[in-house]
């Protein structure tokens, strides 16, 4: 599975961060160090797996707990129109 | 033809601005200006504006002005032109500002050695203040009320004065404008310059703290509050240039009305390349 940012998605990334601008709504969201990096591999069209190698190679993280923060963290990006399915 | 904030201006109100040269980037004419049909929004009780929208034409009425805005040209229609000339300078030009893509923070910007600060924050946090203490120490003012950038985020300059209330304009010589306020002219820099800093005046602030990532951003990003939506991609702009900004210069909040000239001094060295 994969995604992809809609087109009224801004997003930049800052200081290790990453901060995100719905323009439909002017809303953002800031996303901190760790969502970051998996926001950078889902934005480019990584798979979730990608996402969850990239989170425990930097963090030192146990696989699973990285796997539930990007299923937590596409989860809100989807309900919140920042990121969508791509369509195969 | 005056510079206002990097736009050249051609205008039939007067302006208490030096002259310049070069082709009008915005025209301020006077003529008669209709309320707009969609009103976005108005203040009141005790503030009477409206903003409203007639096509792309921004409309926005106070009491004793009326402005019709488009990016290159603003029609004035005004009872009172010291009022109207005084709404001009800051109100009205950030919403100029904004319809030509070019978002702007609140604040003032003063420099020293080629170098300068901004201090941002709502009115009666401290801006004037501070700057007043620097001003006082030999910097020289860049802007006042409105900070806009060019390409490589320099601050560039402003009208060559700080408005003061009666209270803090005790012994300063300059002239009362239409709103009450006292123009001092101190000594300005006519340069586009680079900021070291950035200090945010932050309500609920116990102490100096250095933002970053997106605190810093978002801090910045509630400076460039324009309530005005001039330009279909205003709030990208709002967007790239806080990020901008916050990307290349220190931002650091401070409670309100704490800042000294010393402790200005002190951050701004701490900052300096």
């Amino acid at each position: 599975m994969s995604f992809r940012v809609p087109t009224h998605v801004h997003h930049r990334a800052l200081h290790d961060e990453a901060v995100l601008l719905d323009a439909r709504s002017d809303a953002y969201l800031g996303l901190n160090q760790t969502g970051a990096l998996a926001w950078e591999i889902l934005a480019a069209g990584g798979s979730p797996d990608s996402a969850v190698d990239a989170l425990v190679t930097a963090f030192d993280v146990d696989r699973e707990r990285a796997r539930t923060d990007v299923a937590v963290l596409i989860e809100t990006l989807l309900a919140r129109g920042l990121l969508e399915p791509t369509r195969t | 033809m005056h510079c206002l904030f990097g736009l050249n201006v051609e205008s039939e109100l007067p302006l208490p601005l030096p002259s310049t040269e070069g082709n009008a980037d915005v025209l301020v004419t006077l003529g008669e200006v209709d309320r707009g049909d969609d009103i976005l929004w108005r203040t009141g009780p005790h503030l009477h504006i409206t903003c409203s929208r007639r096509g792309r034409t921004i409309v926005l009425d106070w009491p004793t002005a009326r402005f019709a805005i488009e990016p290159g040209r603003v029609v004035v229609q005004a009872t009172d032109p010291e009022f109207a000339g005084h709404l001009l300078l800051q109100a009205i030009w950030s919403v100029v500002l904004d319809a030509h893509g070019r978002p702007s923070l609140h604040g003032t910007a003063v420099e020293r050695d080629g170098c300068a600060v901004g201090i941002l924050g709502r009115s009666g946090s401290g801006k004037s203040t501070a700057a007043l203490a620097l001003l006082d120490r030999g910097w020289r003012l860049v802007a006042d009320d409105v900070l806009t950038f060019d390409d490589t985020e320099r601050v560039v300059p402003g009208p060559p004065f700080v408005r003061l209330r009666a209270d803090r304009a005790v012994d300063r010589i300059g002239t009362f404008d239409a709103g009450g306020k006292l123009r001092y002219y101190p000594a300005a820099c006519p340069d586009r310059v680079p900021l070291a800093a950035i200090i945010v005046h932050v309500e609920g602030q116990d102490s100096r703290v250095r933002l970053v990532g997106m605190t810093a951003a978002a801090e910045l990003i509630r400076q460039t509050d324009s309530p005005v939506p001039a330009h279909p991609a205003q709030a990208r702009h709002a967007f790239d240039l806080a990020l901008d900004v916050a990307g290349r210069v220190p931002i650091y909040a401070v409670p309100p009305r704490s800042l000294t000239a010393a402790l200005l001094e002190e951050i701004v060295m701490d900052n300096e390349t």
